[in-house]
């Protein structure tokens, strides 16, 4: 399968596209605040092309709030966001946000729950009619075109919430703790699903998870946020090459590198629990 | 499965059949007051055949109708507009459901005074029965759309028009048929209260008429095809509910 950068949510006023590799996401001194409340700030964080960085840290820590600013969904207080050099200032082509709730809507088929963003970014129609069984088939989902969401696992709903944000065909993927609302096997399952997708058409990817042993699996990069308010702590270079596989998680380096991030947040809990005790 | 549904539709016959008999004999040692079962379905029979009760349902349908698209008409959109505009909806919610907790009849001597005893009038008192629920649902219906569905339609640079006809308005089509259920058992009641208490035509001229005549087989008979009515006009409406909210079900998760 070729990879086209001339998707609808590619580049709408027919610009050129831009180039494969170099900075796409870039956070410069980004913080947010909730009234008196400073919930992260001074994060610096550059994301290349075809680059997963991971996020985690203890819950509160922002991490969501982070990935939604990126989405342009939650306004930063101070600092900014570029993407591909654009100042992001509200939701912006080419950026996708998978989301842990799946978002689906209830009384849309999967085949309309995943055109979705095709139809919003006025996509021809047969260009969605090419795309959407592509993307559909892509994540597993043959055959359940016309279920609704209700009438699937919750799996297949985020498979189906996958399709819809990769349907666009974006330069940015945003994955917001997407597998946490799922079972531990077919959680794996999709991890793995999703490197293999990613393998074939690699694009930038934030992706948050509170969860260390996928962070580590995903990220090339993993990014901790710590502290109040929180900052980052330390970006580590998991140093596993591509393609990853089951056979990864028992790998010297995925452990060591497990461990180094788990010993990072514990101090946390610890911290916290003497505190409260 | 085919079994189990004959004997419902069984049970369900062989109630009528003794609700009919149960009738019958309580009526016979009651007098003038209570006619029989037999009695009221001749009178039944009578009626429709020298054609009053036809031309009394066609008369007060007309009302019904007026009054109930009329509602529906205005409460959807009032309701999503108030839905819409929380300024608004603090400026007139408390009259709104102050007036949906006024019994109507209240109003009646204000709507004689006011505009008459016309067509014009009754179907003012079948709005004002039947507008209430159907606004109220609407509004809620808009106003409980989930934060994480408009996050999507945000994330994916939905416009607000676009966000209206994708995610408010088919997430409020549920509620809002809950709320035309709703509205058709008021305009029953507010046709009936109408016919009664303006001027009488119709089936509240034929129960008043049934009424002052002692004649308690027309009254009762006039009665029942009311109540035939009612619980078809609420099946019907159950089942269009019911085929609109299968994907609320996928909400609760």
């Amino acid at each position: 399968m070729t990879r086209s950068t001339t998707g609808p949510g590619a580049a709408p006023e027919g610009a050129a596209p831009p180039p494969a590799t170099g900075p796409r996401v870039v956070v410069s001194g980004a913080g947010v605040r909730y009234g008196d409340l400073t919930v992260f700030d001074g994060i610096d964080l550059t994301i290349q092309d075809r680059e997963i960085v991971s996020i985690v840290g203890p819950s509160g820590c922002g991490k969501t709030t982070l990935l939604r600013s990126v989405d342009g969904l939650t306004r930063l207080n101070s600092g900014s966001v570029t993407i591909d050099g654009r100042p992001v200032e509200g939701p912006t082509p080419g950026v996708s946000m998978v989301f842990q709730h799946f978002g689906l809507f209830p009384w849309k088929n999967v085949y309309n729950n995943v055109a979705y963003g095709l139809k919003l970014a006025k996509a021809p129609k047969e260009r969605i009619a090419e795309v959407v069984p592509e993307y559909i088939d892509m994540v597993g989902l043959a055959g359940f075109e016309k279920s609704y969401p209700h009438q699937l696992s919750g799996g297949m709903q985020q498979r189906a919430g996958l399709a819809r944000a990769l349907a666009v065909e974006p330069q940015v993927l945003l994955m917001d703790e997407p597998f946490s609302a799922i079972d531990a096997q077919t959680r794996e399952v999709l991890q793995f699903e999703l490197l293999r997708i990613w393998e074939t058409r690699p694009i930038a990817m934030m992706f948050v998870t509170h969860s260390i042993e996928e962070a580590v699996l995903m990220g090339d990069r993993v990014v901790v946020l710590k502290g109040r308010p929180s900052h980052i702590h330390e970006v580590i270079d998991v140093g596993i090459p591509h393609p990853r596989t089951r056979a990864t998680l028992k790998s010297a380096r995925f452990q060591e590198v497990t461990a180094h991030v788990w010993d990072l947040l514990m101090q946390d809990v610890i911290a916290a629990e003497r505190e409260v005790g | 499965m085919a079994t189990e549904r004959w004997a419902r539709w069984g049970v369900y016959a062989l109630s009528l059949v003794v609700l009919a008999v149960v009738w019958q004999i309580a009526a016979a040692g009651s007098g003038l007051l209570l006619a029989s079962f037999t009695e009221t379905m001749a009178r039944l029979g009578e009626l429709i055949s020298n054609g009053e009760l036809p031309e009394a349902l066609l008369s007060s349908g007309r009302i019904f109708l007026t009054g109930l698209v009329l509602s529906i008409l205005l409460g959807l959109p009032l309701g999503l507009v108030f839905a819409r505009f929380p300024l608004v909806t603090a400026a007139v919610e408390t009259y709104v459901y102050g007036l949906y907790a006024i019994p109507v009849i209240t109003l009646v001597p204000f709507i004689l005074a006011g505009i008459g005893f016309d067509f014009r009038a009754k179907v003012l008192v079948v709005v004002l029965t039947a507008i209430f629920p159907i606004l109220i649902s609407a509004m809620e219906g808009a106003r409980s759309v989930p934060g994480r569905l408009l996050d999507v339609a945000h994330s994916y640079g939905s416009t607000e028009r676009q966000l209206w006809a994708d995610v408010v308005i088919p997430y409020t089509v549920p509620y809002a048929v809950t709320g035309i259920k709703q509205g058709i058992a008021g305009a029953l009641v507010g046709t009936i209260i109408a016919e009664l208490f303006l001027n009488a035509t119709g089936v509240g001229d034929l129960l008043i008429r049934a009424s002052t005549n002692f004649d308690s087989a027309g009254a009762l008979a006039v009665t029942l095809v009311i109540s035939v009515i009612a619980v078809s006009l609420m099946g019907v409406s159950g089942v269009v509910e019911r085929r609109f909210a299968g994907w609320r079900e996928g909400l609760s998760g």
